[in-house]
């Protein structure tokens, strides 16, 4: 994993925490959104972060796709890398 | 889109017939076999006509659900929604029976179906078949993540068990694509569409015989669909499997798009019915349209009418102009635009009087078309369900409404040619701009509405409307516009579906294309934009007298001339006189 795909990593471990339905340590990076009482709705919430933070419009398929915050990270860092 | 080699189709029908369906079905006011009366007939019989169904098997009726590349008629979805409509202003039941739920279920097919299923559906579509969308779980409503009937996979097959219900043509239909749950986890991954096409061998696994009687929409063959183990061959899979939902609500912009501009036809036949009635019909020593009460109540109808045309005509054109924000834009039109439609139905109801509930002739048939619109809102995509698609789009909304500076003209040149839809395009977020909104305050539709004008200062008031709803959305937590929102939550929903009817109004004024519309006259602009700042404000008073009399002069001169009222018919004529000598 490179680095910009750790930043991302950890920026989405704290925007996950900013919504306040989970703690710090009680998820991995690995755990799935879904697990984490995370619904369709948050997806939502989270594309309009990602959106502030980096640029790029993303729909809310991209959680879809990548279920856990690592995964989700690759597919921002590719967006990125592709936009 | 490829094109797969599909049979090809000559357009139109036999060579010496008129290729349009209003000269094909005749005027239903004067008795023939497709009339008024025949129509109400079969309605209480809960059949649609075998004469017009064989007349629109004659003229291909379900080519125009094909994509031209794939062998069809459909290029424009403007088009498309123009050739069906005289099918809505005689029975709305024929046209969702005979074939919009076919329309439904083969634009999932061209959404995500593979090459081969691509041309196979449109081969089917063009030999007249029908498929059924065996999506719905009564138990779970709109709410398809939920749904139970399942499929698991042995051998190349999958095998089907459970139950769909309140499934038109679900027995005569050739096909059904099935929503099969194919995973025990929640979420959006768990459901595969699954394409079955009935033949001897499978058809004993499954029992799709039981009807479902209706209050509405009588004549729909609609029923129940029971599998046990039903074998499907794994190449009728749709999509990958776990795609089913992304397929729907991708599919499902399209139809919720094009029922909301069907609807405006069977509307605009019964604006045209009470017209005819309250001219004709005698009450306190003059007939119902000199009181004042009916013609409020018709003018105000009519308001509610344009700006239900004005929107759903607009999101049609955003399916191929604006495919990225059509997920907002068409959930806005099926919302919104059944509403303003059952409200003028509403209030024409109480226009009609004894003769809406006694059914007098001729004009009983007002009676089943109010029955039959009924069941609009509800239907694949209801009205809650479309609210629910906003809601958690509205952080995003806002976000693409503050930086959109202008608007597409295109999108409000009604009629103006477009090119065949890219399913691919459609998207399910909230795209990247905001174009309805914009045209509030886009400098060229300020300009139109003539600053200082009445009209120009209840847009402006509009276009304060939209920055209060922004700052409004701003300030809502985000977390709280899920499923569980509080009414606060889908107020904010609902008020910005008003404020896009708003940008689609003043858009469709502003496009000043054709000369003779009544989108120019100044008194309909204004009396229409305060209609919404009305229903902004949550309650609807009565138009103001000049509204009323401009509206009525409008109504009675399109009816004497025998034109639809609707501004996105502009280039139809109701009942065009056929010339002699050829089938009518």
């Amino acid at each position: 994993m490179n680095t910009e795909t750790d930043a991302i990593e950890s920026w989405l471990v704290d925007r996950v925490v900013a919504y306040g339905r989970v703690d710090t340590g009680t998820f991995t990076p690995e755990t799935p959104l879904a697990e984490l009482g995370l619904d369709s709705v948050y997806a939502l919430t989270l594309c309009g972060d990602i959106e502030d933070e980096y640029d790029l419009d993303v729909d809310p398929t991209i959680v879809w796709d990548h279920p856990t915050i690592r995964e989700l990270a690759g597919g921002i860092s590719e967006r990125l890398a592709a936009a | 889109m490829t094109t797969a080699g599909p049979s090809s189709r000559p357009t139109g029908t036999a060579s010496g017939a008129p290729d349009d369906l209003d000269a094909l079905f005749g005027d239903p006011r004067v008795p023939g076999p497709f009339d008024y009366a025949t129509i109400a007939r079969d309605d209480d019989a809960r059949r649609v006509s075998s004469a017009a169904e064989s007349l629109l098997d004659e003229w291909d009726a379900t080519a125009d659900f094909v994509p031209a590349s794939l062998g069809g008629r459909w290029v424009s979805t403007e088009d498309l929604v123009r050739r069906w409509r005289p099918i809505f202003r005689r029975d709305p039941s024929l046209g969702v029976g005979y074939g919009i739920t076919t329309l439904m279920a083969a634009l999932n097919v061209w959404v995500a179906g593979d090459e081969e299923q691509r041309a196979d559906v449109a081969d089917r579509l063009l030999r007249g078949e029908r498929i059924a969308v065996g999506f719905h779980e009564l138990e779970h409503g709109n709410d398809l993540l939920q749904n139970e009937c399942a499929a698991t996979e042995r051998g190349g097959r999958w095998f089907v068990q459970g139950v769909k219900q309140v499934i038109n043509n679900v027995d005569r239909a050739e096909s059904i694509l099935i929503m099969a749950r194919t995973s025990d986890e929640p979420g959006v991954g768990s459901h595969t569409l699954l394409m079955w096409n009935k033949d001897d061998a499978s058809r004993r696994f499954a029992d799709t015989s039981r009807r479902v009687l209706t209050a509405g929409m009588r004549g729909c063959e609609i029923g129940v669909a029971v599998f046990d183990g039903l074998p499907v061959p794994v190449a009728g899979t749709i999509g990958a499997p776990g795609t089913a939902a992304r397929t729907a609500l991708t599919a499902f912009q399209v139809s919720r798009a094009v029922v909301p501009a069907l609807a405006i036809a069977t509307v605009d036949a019964a604006l045209d019915l009470a017209v005819r009635f309250g001219t004709e019909r005698s009450l306190y020593g003059g007939v119902v349209l000199d009181l004042p009460h009916a013609r409020a109540l018709l003018a105000g109808a009519i308001a509610d009418f344009l700006i239900a045309d004005a929107l759903s005509a607009v999101v049609v054109r955003a399916l191929h102009l604006a495919p990225a924000e059509c997920l907002i834009l068409t959930a806005a039109a099926k919302y919104l635009v059944p509403q303003l439609l059952m409200s003028a139905m509403q209030d024409l109801s109480v226009l009609f009087g004894s003769t809406f509930y006694a059914r007098v002739a001729p004009y009983e048939i007002f009676e089943k078309f109010f029955r039959d619109l009924a069941v609009v809102p509800i239907g694949h995509a209801g009205t809650t369900a479309c609210l629910l698609t906003i809601l958690p789009n509205l952080q995003a909304w806002l976000r693409r409404s503050r930086r959109t500076e202008a608007t597409e003209p295109a999108l409000f040149r009604l009629g103006a040619p477009l090119e065949e839809l890219d399913f691919g395009r459609l998207s399910l977020g909230a795209g990247s701009r905001d174009p309805l909104g914009a045209a509030l305050r886009d400098p060229i539709v300020r300009d139109r509405f003539v600053p200082g004008t009445a009209a120009a200062h209840s847009l402006d008031r509009l276009g304060d409307a939209l920055d209060d709803l922004r700052n409004e959305i701003a300030a809502f937590p985000a977390s709280e516009l899920g499923t569980d929102a509080a009414p606060a939550a889908f107020s904010l929903a609902h008020r910005l579906t008003l404020l896009l009817a708003a940008g689609a109004w003043a858009g469709v004024c502003a496009d000043e294309a054709d000369a003779t519309s009544v989108t120019n006259d100044p008194l309909v602009r204004e009396a229409c934009l305060r209609r919404i700042e009305d229903r902004l404000r949550g309650r609807v008073a009565p138009l103001d007298p000049m509204f009323v009399d401009r509206l009525m002069t409008f109504a009675q001169d399109h009816v004497a001339r025998d034109i639809p009222l609707a501004p996105s018919a502009r280039k139809e004529r109701r009942h065009p006189h056929v010339e002699e000598g050829s089938a009518a």
